[in-house]
């Protein structure tokens, strides 16, 4: 009768002890992705915030081109933050996507080193062959982070002018 | 009646050790149930953190055109988290001034036009929301909603 309840008692122990190494290595492991899934997170919203305030849009320069009908444009995107990595930006040129790593497929790319964009430097980005009219166009420009940056200009018959500051925002949860 | 003894206390035996194998076959079977959905709850809920879209269309300009009875809208989304997701009509739902669009309404390309399943971070896709009207001259809003229920909205002007 002893040894029947030490042994069932053992039995019960052991089993015990393995369940408490099972929940234990379950929780671990969940516990680690998604803390690392929060840093990531953290990180990225961070990331944004210092998109918010430290990346800013300028009209550069502007030709005009009477004889052929039409302008181009540079603006001057100025980095006073974290380095950004330009192969993750995308735009969006009046309503259409356009790739922007190439000026010579779709009239929109950068003219200067398409990698890194270093804290201080400006990345000047061509917008080309624009019809020579008064028309308004916009040009989006979102960041590997999902913020953006909306420019609006038009040709006022002498000159380029943006038509306000540049808008800019972040993606946000809705409820 | 000499022998009762041993007997009764090897009858007694096997069923202590009978009971206490049922018992602890069913502690671990709980257990590993509860393992699972420990780890089942923390994997949605990180991937749940690490995906991350936006629309990014101008909303004052959204792409159209017009074919035959349907009114196609293009929107553009952007993958801006750390980890791919389903990106196909039975995975995303999408609601144009909070009603559902039908999967079959909806076509899924990348910016090429090619039919694509899933959007790998900083990709760009595109959804063709095609409608049997055209959408009124004024204020919309389009919510998208992924598999595990992340979404993002865009109030656009037509």
């Amino acid at each position: 009768m002893g040894f029947s309840v030490s042994a069932s008692a053992a039995i019960i122990f052991i089993s015990f002890l393995i369940a408490a190494a099972t929940l234990y290595t379950a929780w671990d492991n969940s516990y680690n992705n998604v803390q690392a899934a929060q840093e990531d997170w953290y990180s990225r919203r961070i990331s944004q915030l210092n998109t918010l305030v430290s990346l800013n849009a300028s009209l550069g320069s502007a030709t005009i081109d009477n004889a052929n009908g039409y302008y181009n444009v540079t603006f001057h995107i100025q980095n006073s933050g974290a380095t950004q990595y330009l192969p993750y930006w995308s735009v969006v040129y009046d309503g259409e996507y356009r790739t922007i790593y190439n000026v010579s497929d779709d009239n929109i790319g950068f003219i200067s080193d398409y990698t890194y964009l270093f804290p201080s430097q400006v990345a000047y980005l061509n917008v080309t062959r624009i019809p020579l009219n008064t028309e308004e166009h916009s040009l989006v420009i979102t960041f590997g982070n999902g913020c953006w940056l909306r420019l609006i200009w038009h040709y006022n018959g002498t000159d380029v002018l943006l038509d306000a500051t540049p808008q800019r925002g972040c993606p946000t949860e809705v409820s | 009646m000499g022998a009762g003894g041993p007997a009764s206390e090897l009858i007694m035996f096997i069923v202590a050790v009978i009971v206490a194998g049922t018992v602890a076959g069913a502690l671990t079977y709980v257990t590993n149930d509860i393992a699972h959905g420990i780890n089942d709850k923390g994997s949605l809920l990180a991937d749940k953190l690490r995906t991350d879209f936006a629309i990014i269309n101008d909303p004052l300009n959204i792409p159209n055109s017009t074919s035959t009875n349907q009114y196609n809208y293009t929107f553009y989304i952007k993958n801006t988290g750390k980890t791919q997701f389903p990106f196909n009509p039975n995975a995303v739902q999408v609601f144009i001034d909070g009603d559902i669009v039908p999967p079959s309404n909806l076509t899924f390309t990348d910016i090429n036009n090619n039919t694509i399943t899933y959007l790998n971070p900083y990709e760009v896709g595109k959804i063709v929301v095609s409608l049997s009207g055209p959408l009124t001259k004024g204020s919309h809003r389009i919510v998208v909603v992924l598999e595990n229920g992340e979404r993002r909205s865009l109030i656009f002007k037509i």
